[in-house]
This record gives C-alpha cells, sequence and structure tokens, in this order.
C-alpha cells in the first residue's frame, strides 16, 4: 500500500552511510534541543512530551511492520499492553527496577509476536489486517479477565524510580528519549543488516528473496517479531513515561491512532519522523480537547493533507525540478 | 562417459511437468556443463521459463530428477538451492527499489553470510567486518559488469537496462556453481545487449555452469556453446549454435521467419 510513499521517504535511506551525514547531522542537533527541553518547559508539557516520545516507539512498531512486510496491523495495542503490563507487574508484585522489566515486556512482544504470525503466516493484505484486529478487540476483556493480577479497570501505577532523587517527571522524559534513540539506532543499523536487505527485498520481490535463500515463512516470522517487540517496548516505555497502565490505554483505538501516527511520518523509522508522527497523535487531541467532538474530523483531514501531499504533490514537484534540470 | 563425469555439473532428467491437464514439460532430459554457456530456445509458450523455474525450484516437477553436481535437488525448496550455489536473474527485474544499487547486490550474499540476527541490531565486531566484507564483494561484482560508479544510488532512479546489469551482478557475486539466466536482454536496446554479450563472455569460467533462456537470436548464437530447443514442451534439438542454424526442423518450427 505504500509504494507511492517510496519517493518522498527517500531521505531516510541514507542514514548510516558515509558521507552523506547531513540530515543525519541535523537530526543530532534537533536530538539535542529535545533533550534540553525539561529544562524550560513546565512539568504538565515535559510529561506531555514524554509520552510523544513512548509513543512515537509504538508508532516505529507499526511503520516497520508497513516499509519492511508491507502490512498494516491494528493489533499492536495488544503488544504494547503485554510490554506495558510486564513492566507494571513487575515492578508493583516483586519490584523488579524498570530496565529487566522493559527487556521482559520487549521479549513478550517478540513471543507472542512470533505466536501470532505462525498461524496467520499465509494470511496478507486485509485479511492479515482483519486478525490483527481480533488481537486488538481482545486485550480489554483479557485484562479484565485477570483483574487480580492487572488491576482491573482502574490498572496499576509504575512508580518512576529508576535514579532515586531526581524528579520523576524528569525521570520518565529521559527514559522516553533514551527508549526512542535506541529503537532508531537499533532499526538504522539493523536496515544495513543481512536481514534488512532480505526483507526490503521479498516485500518487493518475495521470488528474488526466495532465490538467494530467504525462505518466505521466515520473512514473514522476523517481520512480525521485530514489529511486535518494538511494540513491546514502547508499551513499556509509556507505562513507565505515564506512571500509569489500565486497559484504557490499550484500547483498539490505539492502534488506530498508532498507524495515524504511521501514516504521518511516511512510514519513516528516522526520529524526527516519528517523533512528529507521536505528536501528532499525542498533541491534537489534548490541544482539541476543548473543541472535543472535532478531534476526528481534524484527524482525517490532516491525514487527508499528508496523503495528498505525499503521493500527488510532491512526486509532481520532483519531476517539475527534474524536468528543469535536464533542459538545464 | 564415466559415472563421475556424468554426475558433473546441472543435469536434469525425464522432467515431466503439467497444469491442471496441459502438459508444459514433456520428458525434457538436459546436461548443463560447467564452463559451457547453454542456450534455451524456443518459441513463446515452449516451456522454457517452466523449465527453468523447475531448475531453479520456483515450480515443482511432477516427476523426473533434477542434480547439481550429483546431489538430487527434488523437493529443495529455493533457499537451499541458493546454498548449494544455484542463483538466477529474473524475466522482469526483481531488485528492491528501496535498497541502493550495492545493496541490492550485497543481498546475493545473503546465503553465505554468517551474521546473526544479534548483529543485525548491535554492532558486534564480528558483524562489521562482515557488513565491510560484503560490500567490498558487492562493489567488485559492479565492477564486473561495469557499474561501480553508480555503486551509492537509489535503485529505483536506475534506467531498467541497468537494472538488469545490476541484476546480474548479485546472481554473480555469490560466486555460485550454476547461474542461471531468464531473458537477460529483455527490454534491452541493441548497444546495451551489445554490452550485455561482452559481459556475458567475460563471466564464463571453466566451472561455471551458465543457462540462458533468450529470445535474441544474436545474443544465443555469439555467447552459447550448445543450445536446446524446445517446442510444445518437448526437446527437439541439441547442438552447437551452427548445428542449431542449419537444423531443419528447428528452422521450421522457430527460426524459419526470422531467417526470411
Amino acid at each position: 500500500m505504500s509504494d507511492g510513499l517510496i519517493t518522498t521517504a527517500r531521505s531516510q535511506r541514507e542514514f548510516g552511510r558515509p558521507g552523506r551525514l547531513s540530515l543525519g547531522q541535523i537530526e543530532v542537533v534537533a536530538v539535542l534541543i529535545f533533550a534540553a527541553l525539561p529544562f524550560w518547559l513546565s512539568n504538565f508539557w515535559t510529561y506531555t512530551l514524554s509520552l510523544t516520545l513512548a509513543n512515537a516507539i509504538l508508532i516505529l512498531s507499526v511503520s516497520f511492520l508497513i516499509r519492511y512486510g508491507g502490512e498494516v496491523s491494528i493489533g499492536q495495542n495488544f503488544f504494547a499492553a503485554g510490554g506495558a503490563y510486564a513492566v507494571a507487574i513487575l515492578q508493583t508484585r516483586y519490584g523488579i527496577p524498570f530496565p529487566v522489566g522493559a527487556m521482559v515486556g520487549a521479549a513478550a512482544g517478540v513471543l507472542t509476536g512470533l505466536i501470532f504470525s505462525w498461524p496467520s503466516r499465509n494470511l496478507s493484505g486485509v485479511y492479515l489486517s482483519v486478525a490483527t484486529l481480533a488481537l486488538g478487540l481482545c486485550v480489554p476483556e483479557i485484562l479484565l479477565q485477570w483483574s487480580s493480577l492487572t488491576g482491573g479497570f482502574e490498572g496499576l501505577y509504575v512508580e518512576p524510580n529508576l535514579v532515586p532523587g531526581v524528579a520523576s517527571g524528569v525521570q520518565q522524559f529521559y527514559v522516553a528519549l533514551a527508549g526512542l534513540g535506541i529503537t532508531v539506532i537499533a532499526l538504522a543499523r539493523f536496515r544495513g543488516s543481512r536481514f534488512g536487505l532480505a526483507l526490503l527485498t521479498a516485500r518487493y520481490n518475495p521470488k528474488a528473496a526466495e532465490a538467494f535463500g530467504m525462505s518466505l515463512p521466515h520473512v514473514r516470522l522476523l517481520v512480525f517479531a521485530i514489529s511486535s517487540g518494538i511494540a513491546g517496548f514502547g508499551g513499556s516505555v509509556l507505562a513507565f513515561a505515564s506512571s500509569t497502565v489500565s486497559p484504557n490505554s490499550f484500547s483498539f483505538l490505539t492502534s488506530v491512532y498508532l498507524l495515524v501516527g504511521a501514516v504521518v511520518s511516511l512510514y519513516s523509522t528516522r526520529m524526527i519522523a516519528a517523533v512528529v508522527g507521536g505528536m501528532f497523535i499525542t498533541l491534537v487531541p489534548l490541544l482539541m480537547s476543548e473543541y472535543g467532538e472535532i478531534v476526528p474530523i481534524i484527524y482525517g483531514l490532516a491525514l487527508f493533507v499528508v496523503i495528498y501531499m505525499a503521493n500527488i504533490v510532491v512526486p509532481a514537484a520532483q519531476a517539475a525540478i527534474r524536468r528543469r534540470k535536464a533542459r538545464a | 562417459m564415466t559415472q563421475a563425469q556424468h554426475a558433473h555439473g546441472l543435469t536434469a532428467r525425464d522432467i515431466h511437468l503439467g497444469f491442471g491437464g496441459v502438459k508444459v514439460l514433456k520428458d525434457v532430459s538436459v546436461s548443463f556443463k560447467p564452463g559451457h554457456v547453454t542456450g534455451l530456445i524456443g518459441p513463446n509458450g515452449a516451456g522454457k521459463t517452466s523449465f527453468f523455474n523447475c531448475l531453479t525450484g520456483h515450480y515443482r516437477n511432477d516427476s523426473g530428477e533434477i542434480s547439481l553436481d550429483g546431489v538430487a535437488l527434488n523437493g529443495v525448496a529455493p533457499p537451499s538451492r541458493a546454498r548449494l550455489g544455484i542463483a538466477r536473474t529474473f524475466q522482469h527485474v526483481a531488485l528492491s527499489p528501496e535498497l541502493s544499487v550495492v545493496e541490492n547486490v550485497m543481498f546475493g550474499l545473503h546465503a553465505s553470510r554468517k551474521s546473526g540476527l544479534m548483529d543485525a541490531f548491535v554492532p558486534l565486531p564480528g558483524s562489521l567486518s562482515d557488513r565491510d566484507e560484503s560490500r567490498t564483494k558487492a562493489v567488485g561484482a559492479l565492477a564486473a559488469v561495469g557499474l561501480e560508479a553508480i555503486a551509492d544510488e537509489p535503485a529505483h532512479v536506475v534506467a531498467p537496462g541497468t537494472l538488469r546489469l545490476v541484476e546480474l551482478a548479485r546472481a554473480m557475486v555469490g560466486k555460485p556453481r550454476a547461474l542461471l539466466l531468464d531473458e537477460p536482454a529483455a527490454g534491452l536496446n541493441s548497444s546495451e545487449t551489445r554490452e550485455l554479450i561482452e559481459t556475458l563472455q567475460r563471466i564464463a569460467a571453466p566451472d561455471l555452469v551458465m543457462v540462458v533462456v533468450e529470445h535474441d537470436m544474436e545474443l544465443i548464437m555469439k555467447i552459447c556453446d550448445v543450445i536446446h530447443v524446445l517446442n510444445f514442451g518437448a526437446l527437439i534439438a541439441s547442438g552447437t549454435p551452427e548445428e542449431i542454424r542449419s537444423n531443419k526442423l528447428v528452422a521450421e518450427v522457430y527460426l524459419g521467419a526470422a531467417d526470411d
């Protein structure tokens, strides 16, 4: 579904390659400025940006699946909830610190992703999306079913106690920023790995991937394992960044918003793009909250603008520039 | 011919293939020898590509046996055939538009690279040298087809004729035992085809089995040591380019119109 967006996301290719660092350098500066924000912003805005960064990780899980697998999932809330509740339960019941909880959360994402993708490995397109929808819809029911463990409707409180003596808001912000940074760097490295090359070949030419040694069931399992692993990790970070986990924050609608964020970020796996996507799904509802009813309309309009720009306006402009260059 | 010689190279024996009631391949037996460039020709629908796909494992022949250096390939899926040393190109260019030219070629090394999943995310020392080595090999393969200058261009901005050579580099980079080319000249203009002929002649090596399916007679006649002609799924002639050129039956079913 994203073929038309390839040219517009061209910038994302250059990360990690020698000699073409300009965009990477801009990004480093942007991250540094971003990292200094808690010194200026109020607690409320620091908290909101923490949520933005955590959501950006979750958006990356969707973007990765679309970009490397060509598939759309609307069940990412399932894997995110797994990661978030792993952190919360391990901390509240067993006193296990966040970093361990986050690793367990990511591992839980990988595992559940594999368990889901094995039976659905022969599904694709709309059929696969509907299967992920089923996954997404069952999350609140599962959480309420095991309320003795999950805290039921009210959920669980996650104490931001990683570094004693540091204000919790500051901890939340930097944990979220570090989590996003780790995810982006890991994904940039993955792209240049032999599996990254294999997935990006299989996405366009499955037969070619097979002909050079990558089996297609492995492609499917790998794409889902990584995507759901990122979602699990993102859920863990979100639990820490928001101090709370509850069924409401991981409903099926969460997955829809993540898909919106992925579209807004043009399925890019770059940091800036993911943060823009995260802002879109975190800040727009917040800033628009007093208008309540029209938020979905704003979302719809913004999506339309993004898709229209990316697929029609930008390619047309690029073609015009090429023509002018050819004439000159 | 001794048994050992017989097992050498890529051989297909008594291959049958049918789709529903349609017999696509009937009792085809061909032996592709190392050091030879072997052409597969025939009119449209003769079964060339089907036969080709049986060799690569993308189709499963109903009966008959395919083997590489004596190792039976029946039931072996394409990824495993790749590990055994079979590489191919496609009739329609099958590269990734999202990768650069050199990255596309690096994927040709996938089956032989050892780096694992952990290395994919974390910069372990072994994986760094693996990436560097792969890139060096891929640039070398691009140099062999004269394209090292565009190594870092994104594949989606490269002209289709050039992409065919990139595909060729991807197939060669892993130093395959058998190189199968499916219509390498399709869509090329005459000067590109001449370049391709020169490139293929350079690539041919004493221990390489090279199989070419092609419509372009100039290319086939120039580069092939042996030519096999298929018609309606059956092998109707085999021989050197001269023999095929002077074969009456072949001229009737295939070359007749072209020679007028």
